[in-house]
């Protein structure tokens, strides 16, 4: 009997030794970041107004292929393309790939923009799902449209890619509302490291709770829910905490699939986005990283902390559980898939810091907190850890959170300032603090969820369903 | 004529509002103001204004479809449109000229200029 | 042990609530300094319009100086960017008078990265021999962006450094920035021999280079045309494709030879910018050697050649036309498609 406790305890401190050390190791990530970030905003190019961007960058920015994939969009595909054909930069063009959607957006498109079938030669140098057609606009010599038969988010870009022509391609979701200098802002590392450069990305800000008017955001607010509002807190920590933090040291890993600005050759070089993927995003960066690095190729991943895109965030537990979820899986498929890459000396910081990221937190993160969860008041339980101790760990995990929370909330303050009231920074703070309880546990059932799901997905790889990207997250 | 000429200017920048505004109504004009595409087609139909100057870079519906817009309706096609706008590539130029623009000033612009041409294409009109 | 668990915690939410309350108080503080600024804009605004009308120099003087030097400055900037001609003139010596060039020049030395950048885009709105001299200064800036606006505003205000030396004070490198090709096209026409030593000097590095060619591509000046053929035969393949970029849009008879030689260049992107070349200069003798690279491996190349086919005129498209009615297969595809994009019904 004695023997059968003694073994458990022994297995539980084990644990526990090992959920220490994972937590410690999550920590010096963390500070690392804020360290970086810090370092990054202080020294980041100046932010400047519109008509000075034009005056600098108009006559030497490169022109720039804008890609929208559409599935099922007939709601706002006709909105979202008019504020996109209104962005101030000198050469664009916007292709929207409508992948095999089964409602009228094609039709919508039609109508609004007079388009008529065209003959548009193009390079096959992706592969995609058959195009049925492609459409120039009588109204717009900016516009294009790609007819194609559905085969999911990625399937539908790399069939933009091809059709594009121009040096650099941007890809935006049709359901997010850019900046109409985004643009030109964010091309900014392309024309001041041209021969490096290959991917940029920009900061997605959740625009719940702002003001819409004619396709732009014109007065940032808060959201009044609370879903969204912790999302903000979540957002403004992973953009410019996390994401800032890894650019400053070529470390990027993830360049959101909402907006994203990438150098044709080498996008077409690693054969596009990867189909069927449920993070293409992420997967297409780290398929990036490994070529140039493969190569021996000097390069840069940017960031750029300016708000350039915004999106809106879910609303209801029930479809931000879903999306969170699925962005689990998607990090999990792709650790998985480039799994070689981990600690791998030849990827120098991609392996080390970059994978190692991923794996802290994204692979074994989600266990580690439920461990956690579980252990300690087991530990009480057992009388092997004392009440004291028990309440002392508790209360440091959670004042941690909060404080990572509040510094991104400093680096947003003191760089960004985008949010208008000083009484936005107190309920802000209050969101920093809540999200830890409760919020942060959710989250954290989401993502075991997703966890289950890709380890019970795995074995029915092959007849994986393509049910189109957009509306899942709505 | 008892009635003021109306000159409606659209651009996206308050402070270019501001000056075209001024130095329009100290030449007697009347202004109408608006500040993206859709606000612009709203007060033409309103207010039917006697010549517009339009920017081309502009929220919802940018410069040249609202051109466009002018350029097929029956009612407007005969009002002058003077583009002033930063846009200077030789292909948005040609292509506003092609769609009907009067006229086309690139940004930064001699407001001297502008009211003269605005003059001048009021002036061919009656 | 127990006891520093809690001190950390005590500690991590002390500092949590400490900085944010500093910065709500900051933010507050700064809500208020905003506020007054926007009122002191509005005081000013109408006399910078009644100016623009009227140039009453005095009137426009006493109303500034009712208001923060930082207005005025933001102000003017917003103005200067809009504007140009006799009025832009009047207002630029007004503003002098106001003190907005020496505070500029006082800016470029001092502040941040954002300010000092700000302050060199700005002064070169007030030339003079102060700004010269600050600009020369701020060529010595620790930011590359400070250095290369400052580089701009000299060449563009007609600054007689010599571009070698702008160069070396950019430290650009293998690295620069396609700003350069800015800076190059900003040089007055009699210096442009300068370029041209840069660009022949065997030291350049490629990018820079590929930047000096694009810039004096436009220029115009046909006696480059040696110089660009000379280039085409360069090693790398970004500074050829530039100089038989710039032969094509110097579009001068004369640059036959050369770009009939780069249509077989071994680097496809030298081929197709020759192809687009070719229709540039009109040189129907080359249709040819184009029908002849629509068998390029180099889809990019294939669609250029069909383009150059099409845009020679008359006999190029009866070229492509014959292509399409009975040609290798792969040239019959291009000829094909390139003459179904264009629209073209052969009569």
């Amino acid at each position: 009997m004695n023997d059968w406790l003694y073994w458990i305890t022994t297995g539980a401190t084990i644990i526990a030794g090992f959920v220490i050390t994972c937590g410690l190791a999550q920590t010096t990530v963390y500070l690392l970041q804020l360290l970086l970030a810090a370092m990054a905003l202080s020294s980041r190019p100046p932010v400047a107004r519109a008509t000075l961007l034009w005056r600098r960058y108009s006559d030497v920015a490169p022109p720039v292929a804008l890609v929208v994939p559409a599935y099922n969009e007939e709601m706002n595909v006709v909105e979202s393309v008019r504020s996109l054909l209104s962005l101030e930069y000198p050469a664009y063009e916007v292709i929207v790939v409508n992948d095999g959607s089964r409602d009228a957006t094609l039709d919508r498109l039609k109508e609004a923009y007079q388009l008529r079938l065209v003959t548009r030669p193009y390079e096959e140098a992706l592969s995609h799902a058959p195009i049925r057609g492609i459409y120039a606009s009588q109204l717009s010599n900016r516009l294009f449209v790609v007819d194609k038969d559905n085969g999911g988010k990625a399937d539908a870009q790399n069939a933009g890619i091809n059709v594009s022509r121009a040096p650099l391609f941007c890809v935006i979701d049709a359901d997010s509302i850019l900046e109409p200098d985004a643009l030109l802002r964010a091309v900014h590392p392309f024309v001041d490291d041209p021969v490096r450069t290959i991917a940029v990305g920009g900061t997605i800000r959740i625009a719940n709770g702002s003001e819409v008017s004619g396709g732009r955001v014109s007065n940032v607010r808060l959201p009044r829910k609370l879903l969204p509002l912790l999302q903000i807190v979540e957002y403004l920590r992973a953009f410019l905490m996390t994401r800032l933090a890894w650019s400053r040291i070529n470390t990027l890993m993830l360049v959101s699939g909402a907006f994203g600005i990438f150098r044709r050759r080498e996008a077409v070089e690693v054969g596009g986005f990867t189909k069927g993927s449920m993070g293409e995003d992420l997967d297409f960066i780290v398929k990036l990283h490994r070529h140039m690095r493969d190569n021996d190729r000097d390069y840069r991943i940017e960031f750029i902390p300016e708000p350039v895109c915004w999106t809106e965030a879910p609303e209801s537990l029930d479809v931000l559980g879903r999306q969170r979820s699925r962005w689990q899986r998607g990090s999990l498929e792709v650790f998985f898939r480039y799994r070689s890459m981990l600690f791998n000396p030849r990827y120098g910081r991609i392996g080390f810091l970059g994978f190692g990221h991923i794996f802290l937190v994204d692979v074994i993160g989600p266990v580690i907190e439920v461990l956690g969860y579980i252990l300690m008041p087991a530990f009480w339980l057992l009388g092997i850890l004392a009440l004291d101790y028990l309440l002392a760990f508790t209360a440091l995990v959670f004042t941690y959170g909060v404080f990572i929370s509040v510094m991104s909330l400093i680096l947003e303050e003191v760089e960004l300032r985008r949010f208008p009231r000083a009484r936005d920074l107190v309920i802000l703070t209050g969101a920093a603090v809540l999200e830890n309880f409760g919020y942060r546990q959710i989250n954290n059932y989401w993502r075991l969820k997703g966890m289950w799901q890709y380890a019970r997905g795995g074995s029915e790889w092959g007849q994986m369903t393509r049910k189109g990207f957009a509306k899942q997250t709505k | 004529m008892t009635e003021k000429t109306k000159i409606l200017i659209c651009d996206d920048d308050p402070l270019l509002l501001e000056l075209v505004e001024y130095k329009l109504k100290a030449k007697g004009y009347l202004v109408i103001r608006a500040e993206n595409g859709e606000d612009a087609l709203i007060a033409m139909a309103a207010e039917k204004p006697d010549l517009v100057v339009l920017d081309a870079m502009m929220p919802m519906l940018d410069g040249f479809e609202v051109l466009r817009h002018i350029k097929q309706h029956p009612d407007f096609a005969q009002m002058p449109v003077v583009m002033l706008t930063a846009r200077k590539s030789e292909k948005d130029i040609v292509s506003a000229l092609d769609r009907g623009a009067d006229d086309y000033l690139v940004k930064p612009f001699i407001p001297d200029e502008l009211l003269a041409r605005i003059s001048r294409l009021l002036a061919a009109r009656r | 042990m127990l006891y520093g668990l809690w001190i950390i915690s005590l500690l991590l939410a002390a500092i949590s609530l400490l900085v944010m309350t500093g910065l709500v108080a900051a933010r507050m503080f700064r809500a208020n300094r905003q506020e007054r600024r926007e009122l002191a804009r509005k005081r000013l605004l109408p006399a910078f319009l009644a100016f623009t009308e009227d140039g009453d120099q005095e009137a426009f003087l006493s109303k500034a100086a009712t208001v923060p030097m930082s207005t005025t400055v933001d102000l003017s900037l917003e103005f200067l960017n809009l504007m140009r001609g006799d009025e832009h003139a009047n207002l630029v010596n007004v503003l002098t008078r106001a003190g907005v060039a020496r505070e500029l020049v006082f800016r470029t030395a001092r502040g941040n990265r954002t300010s000092r950048i700000h302050a060199v885009e700005a002064l070169p709105f007030f030339p003079g021999p102060e700004t010269t001299v600050s600009l020369q200064n701020a060529l010595k800036d620790r930011s590359a962006d400070v250095r290369l606006s400052a580089a701009i505003g000299l060449v563009a205000g007609g600054s007689n450094v010599p571009l070698a030396e702008l160069l070396e004070q950019l430290g650009t490198g293998d690295l620069a920035s396609r700003r350069l090709v800015g800076l190059f096209r900003h040089l007055p026409a009699e210096r442009l021999d300068e370029l041209r030593e840069i660009l022949k000097s065997g030291e350049t590095p490629s990018i820079v280079r590929a930047a000096a060619i694009e810039a004096l591509g436009t220029s115009g000046d046909y006696s480059l045309l040696p110089l660009f053929a000379a280039c085409i035969a360069d090693g790398e393949p970004e500074v050829s494709a530039a100089a038989i970029h710039a032969i094509g849009e110097l579009a001068h008879p004369a640059g036959a030879t050369a770009i009939e030689r780069a249509l077989t260049n071994a680097d496809w992107q030298v081929r197709a910018e020759a192809a687009t070349a070719v229709a540039r200069i009109g040189l129907d003798r080359a249709s040819g050697q184009l029908s002849e690279l629509l068998e390029d491996d180099q889809w990019l190349v294939r669609y250029a050649a069909s383009k150059a086919l099409f845009d020679l005129g008359v006999d190029g498209r009866t070229v492509l036309v014959d292509i399409a009615k009975g040609g290798r297969p792969r040239s019959q595809r291009a000829a094909a498609l390139l003459l179904a994009e264009e629209g073209y019904e052969a009569q």
